[in-house]
């Protein structure tokens, strides 16, 4: 698993180059299918459409008609003004944050503990009967996110949810009709939760296995050295599974920068003042509700290079704290 | 295993197809196919629809559902026979379904522009059949579709000269009270913004909310101040906001009307957790638990809460309050109310003839009964709406307060500048009645979106005269 | 994990057991907190399942006066739940397969040949992943229109895969990069040919690899919105994604909220009983997927 997920490079040498075999019908039609039929669907279905939407961020086009205009560059100057825009930004910028970092916070806690977790005597082994726990932590991976939103929506209800309901039972009035997603500074957390909540079981399952991959003796050197479970964990584990965890950090990220169905299904305006409207979020509205398909384009095409400086990001900080610790034995 | 040599034929061949597809699918917008073939006009056929057309219709599908539709369909189908279908499709996601069917030529033959996922009406203007001729029409009933109906709708569908939608549904929009909670205890529905205040204090006494509101329907709430702001400051005040005039928003009817609210709001009139609640829930604390005593809505509201209303709920109308009386400009029993629920047929449509004739079946007395009897709610067409409202409280004081009104009725929302241009205001609106943002705030929000329409040069503008 | 090292420290066995004893205490009762957050919204919302609307506007914790099942059925034919479901089955099982397939010999030969354009092809497809899908869509639809593909099954599935497949060639290029290269020299001098070496050789060593990301694709495939939204607009053809969200608009509108809690439940249990029943297999090959 851990060899799994490590991103490596292009172009690292494995082999000794073969001698050069005279190209037959065989190497040919292998190429064929192999490389040029995945290539030419990829090309047909998403490299073309893309570069054509780069066409369109640079028309007024409003979506329901064949009139194309030329704008130039008008749509990316008229962003620096929308205050709408800006708050989406925001919003993605902080779920990109965010959530990556909680989810597999707990992911890697919760994996430790299940594999590394019992007695500090004797086998290394997890917490006794935490199978179950693995287990049941996978559930939300089974639901469709349009109904993880659904569900959490209603559980969120100010007056008729499960939450409200389970703390005013407990006896903390004030919350009789609190309004999670309707108020301004709790919408954006409440979403949040429910997103890390939906991801933290699969990771946690990911990390478990790539935990599960590292020998036992570098365990009982640790141990012997004296090093309780949480030192294990943050410098023994975390640094064995460190490019699993890079890997991992960057998924989450894109699905945390795109969270259109949570958000969708959570609160479809964007939330009180546009709290929680993502990026993704804003374009399909002003595309579909405002009929401006051209500035939409525009939108999509920004949210491109915010998800390529944040993953360049990742990277950048992986490797530098990869370069201190030495790397890992991936 | 798979031998080599059959495979590499196989895939050869396969690739050079996926090619040829490929270099054929590369064209991009503008392709659509052409008209079906007209059939004969004549007087049963008007149209001349074609023999053996799929007529089809696209429906909202909200709170008058889509069964009427389906009656109208059957309604064409015995008309013209001639093995002519309609299809119904309810939607409720006009933009999402209906925009790749736009750009790629192949629009439905007729579908109400409805809800609040609509398209917005510049993005589609030029796309839309001109109306005209069906309005000169005869509908089922032998009479003239213009005349047949409510003097005044057609002229609201008129964008520029062409008449674009054709309005269905008579729609009041006002408070909504049930008149025997009100009796039970000894309330009096108030007519003014300082008697709503003293009865939010009485409902208080009961552990009861003036209002209350959903997250998705917050600007409901806008309706109810600028009807009020309307009867106070005259017709110009929705006119200016509509025609984007800079500070239209702080009219002065308008801001003390605002302040009213906010003073409300301030003083917790409002079932509180609006804001995170889905409208319908909001709805039902009004109509079922009755934990708020009135709610502003359009008349659909009897249909749509039909599911989860209280025994024993005398659904009433009830006008928007003034601020004060001596110095309005309409009276208190002026009320807004106007065809809604736009009907379109659009230019690319397979069968434009098929489409006018479901609009033709629609806008005549059998489908428009039936229209009232399944939805309590009263079509654009005269004579088709008995007397007791078919044992709707709501339908007939629909009814008696339309009357009410006479000749200060008055109509915006049907046809209105933030549909036109698709204007995204609702949030702002959510956190005003949430009491995140002062009224200030709110104002100069809307000002900004209105600024923002107006400085959009890549679409048309309309002129809004609401008072002709 | 199965090596038998004892700790010899004495002294510290007592205070080490009590130690592990606090800790194993603590574990378990965040733990539980953390299976409460997770399972309980799946009991309330099968509890609500079962409640009319009025209940349900009434009171979260009550219990549903009778176990009736009209809300499923209700779900099922108005809402189309099953057809939905079933479309969804089948669109994203033969997208899966096709996309592990041509997934799998992508990163096969981008890892393993040498030529002109490796890299490019092995960047172009990692920056593509971090375009919106939005952007892709409505030129998608014409060019699905322009081949004659648009709202049919084929064209949704192709779609899919091309989607799918930048990640897919990611995350098992590296795998392949690994595979050890004397089986491959082996291959080769008993005269396999490029085919057979890939298909009898290669790709049964990858398995595992080839499991895991089969299940993090599925997951990806399951929740892909955007694309039937605009690509596959006919209501019958639905797959679930859109279909839920349309359902929860319109049960919205016609406040049948038991209706659509029935219809969550019914896009859950399938999947659910499925991972109850394979999941001691899913454990094993995710973890046989690691590499010493």
């Amino acid at each position: 698993m851990t060899a799994l997920l490590t991103a490596a490079g292009p172009g690292e040498r494995t082999a000794p180059p073969r001698p050069r075999r005279r190209p037959n019908l065989d190497r040919i039609s292998f190429m064929l299918v192999f490389l040029v039929a995945p290539l030419v669907l990829f090309a047909v279905f998403v490299l073309l459409p893309f570069a054509q939407s780069a066409y369109y961020s640079l028309t007024s086009w409003g979506g329901y008609s064949d009139r194309l205009e030329w704008v130039g560059l008008q749509n990316f100057t008229q962003m620096l003004g929308d205050e709408v825009l800006l708050k989406s930004v925001r919003n993605s910028v902080v779920l990109a944050l965010v959530v990556p970092t909680l989810t597999l916070t707990v992911a890697f806690a919760i994996a430790c503990v299940v594999t590394t977790g019992g007695p500090s005597i004797g086998t290394i082994k997890g917490l006794r009967g935490s199978a179950f726990y693995r287990v049941a932590s996978f559930f939300p991976y089974c639901v469709p996110a349009i109904v993880i939103g659904i569900i959490w929506a209603q559980v969120y209800d100010p007056s008729r949810g499960l939450l409200n309901g389970f703390l005013t039972a407990i006896g903390l009035d004030q919350f009789q009709s609190f309004p999670w997603l309707g108020n301004e500074s709790t919408a954006m957390a409440a979403s949040i939760f429910v997103i890390v909540w939906s991801l933290i079981g699969f990771y946690t399952i990911l990390f478990i296995a790539a935990i599960k991959g590292i020998p036992a003796e570098t365990y009982e050197a640790a141990r012997l050295d004296g090093a309780g479970r949480f030192r294990i964990a943050m410098s023994v584990t975390l640094p064995q599974i460190a490019s699993s965890f890079q890997t991992a950090y960057i998924y989450i990220g894109l699905v945390a920068v795109d969270s259109f169905v949570y958000m969708a299904a959570l609160n479809a305006q964007g939330g009180p003042n546009y709290a929680t409207l993502t990026m993704t979020q804003y374009l399909y509205n002003v595309a579909f509700f405002q009929g401006k398909f051209g500035y939409a384009t525009a939108i999509g095409i920004v949210l491109a290079l915010v998800t390529l400086v944040y993953a360049a990001l990742v990277f950048g900080v992986f490797r530098l704290l990869r370069g201190k610790d030495g790397g890992d034995h991936a | 295993m798979p031998r080599p040599s059959r495979r590499t034929a196989l895939n050869a061949s396969a690739t050079a197809a996926a090619l040829c597809l490929v270099l054929a699918g590369c064209a991009g917008p503008g392709a659509s196919p052409s008209e079906s073939e007209g059939g004969a006009v004549t007087d049963k056929n008007p149209f001349g629809v074609a023999a053996n057309t799929k007529v089809d219709i696209v429906v909202f599908d909200g709170g008058y559902g889509t069964e009427y539709a389906k009656y109208a369909a059957g309604l064409v189908e015995k008309q013209i026979g001639d093995g002519v279908t309609v299809q119904i499709t309810p939607s409720n996601n006009l933009s999402q379904s209906l925009q790749p069917r736009f750009v790629g030529g192949t629009p439905p033959d007729s579908f109400t522009n409805d809800g609040a996922d609509a398209i917005p009406i510049t993005s589609i203007q030029d796309q839309l059949e001109d109306l005209g001729e069906f309005w000169d029409t005869k509908n089922y009933d032998g009479v003239k579709v213009s005349d047949a109906v409510f003097p005044g709708v057609k002229e609201v569908g008129e964008y520029d000269d062409a008449y674009l939608n054709a309005n269905y549904v008579m729609t009041l929009f006002s408070l909504w009270y049930s008149q025997s909670l009100f009796e039970e205890n000894g309330w009096k529905p108030p007519t003014t913004w300082s008697e709503m205040g003293d009865l939010c204090t009485e409902a208080k006494a009961k552990d009861k909310y003036l209002f209350t509101f959903g997250k998705e329907a917050a600007v409901y709430y806008q309706w109810l101040v600028l009807d009020s702001a309307i009867k106070q400051g005259g017709i110009d005040v929705i006119d200016d906001i509509s025609n984007l005039e800079p500070g239209a928003w702080s009219n002065a009817a308008v801001k003390d009307v605002l302040g009213e609210m906010e003073g409300l709001i301030d003083d917790g009139c409002f079932v509180p957790g609006g804001a995170g609640t889905q409208f319908t829930q909001a709805q039902a604390q009004w109509s079922n638990d009755q934990d708020a005593l009135f709610y502003y809505s359009g008349s659909w509201i009897e249909s749509e809460m039909k599911e989860a209303t209280a025994d024993g709920f005398e659904m009433t109308a009830w006008p928007a309050p003034l601020l004060d009386a001596g110095d309005a400009a309409l009276p208190f029993e002026a009320v807004q109310a106007g065809p809604a629920i736009p009907w379109a047929v659009p230019k690319a449509a397979a069968s434009t003839a098929g489409g006018k004739e479901f609009l033709r079946a629609l806008f005549s007395k059998e489908a428009a009964s039936k229209f009232s009897e399944l939805t309590l709610a009263p079509t654009v067409v005269k004579d088709t709406v008995p007397a007791d409202g078919f044992g709707s409280s709501a339908l007939a004081s629909t009814m008696g307060v339309m009357e009410g009104a006479g000749d200060d009725l008055f109509s915006w929302v049907s046809n209105s500048y933030s549909g036109y241009y698709g204007i995204q205001d609702a949030p702002y609106w959510v956190s005003f009645l949430g009491g995140d943002i002062t009224a200030q705030e709110l104002i100069d929000a809307e000002e900004k979106l209105s600024a923002a329409a107006a400085a959009d040069t890549s679409k048309p503008k309309k002129e809004y005269d609401y008072g002709k | 994990m199965s090596a038998t090292t004892l700790d010899r420290a004495a002294g510290r066995t007592a205070r080490t057991r009590r130690g592990d004893l606090g800790v194993a205490t603590a574990s378990h009762a965040l733990l539980s907190i953390w299976m409460i957050i997770v399972i309980v919204p799946f009991l309330w919302t099968v509890m609500s399942s079962f409640k009319t609307t009025k209940e349900i506007l009434g009171s979260p914790f009550s219990l549903p006066a009778e176990l009736s099942f009209d809300n499923y059925v209700k779900a099922w034919t108005d809402a189309g739940i099953g057809r939905y479901f079933f479309n969804t089955v089948f669109v994203v099982g033969s997208s899966l397969i096709l996309v592990m397939l041509l997934g799998s010999m992508l990163a096969y030969v981008l890892a393993r040949f040498r030529f002109r354009g490796n890299r490019v092809i092995y960047n172009v497809m990692l920056a593509a992943m971090a375009f919106p899908v939005f952007l892709a869509i409505v030129p998608l639809f014409f060019i699905l229109q322009n081949m004659g593909l648009l709202n049919t099954w084929p064209g949704l599935i192709l779609a899919y895969v091309a989607f799918a497949l930048p990640f897919t060639m990611f995350f098992l290029y590296s795998f392949f990069k690994q595979l050890p290269h004397d089986v491959y020299e082996a291959a080769l001098i008993d005269g396999a040919g490029d085919w057979r070496t890939f298909f009898a050789i290669m790709l049964p060593m990858a398995t595992p690899g080839i499991a895991s990301v089969a299940i993090l694709n599925f997951l990806g495939l399951w929740n892909q919105f955007l694309l039937p939204v605009v690509l596959n607009t006919n209501r019958d053809n639905f797959v679930i994604s859109q279909g839920m969200a349309t359902f929860a608009a319109s049960a919205g509108y016609s406040i049948d909220f038991g209706a659509l809690f029935a219809a969550a439940v019914m896009t859950i249990i399938p999947v659910l009983i499925v991972y109850v029943v394979f999941q001691r297999k899913l454990q094993g090959s995710v973890a046989q997927g690691t590499f010493r």
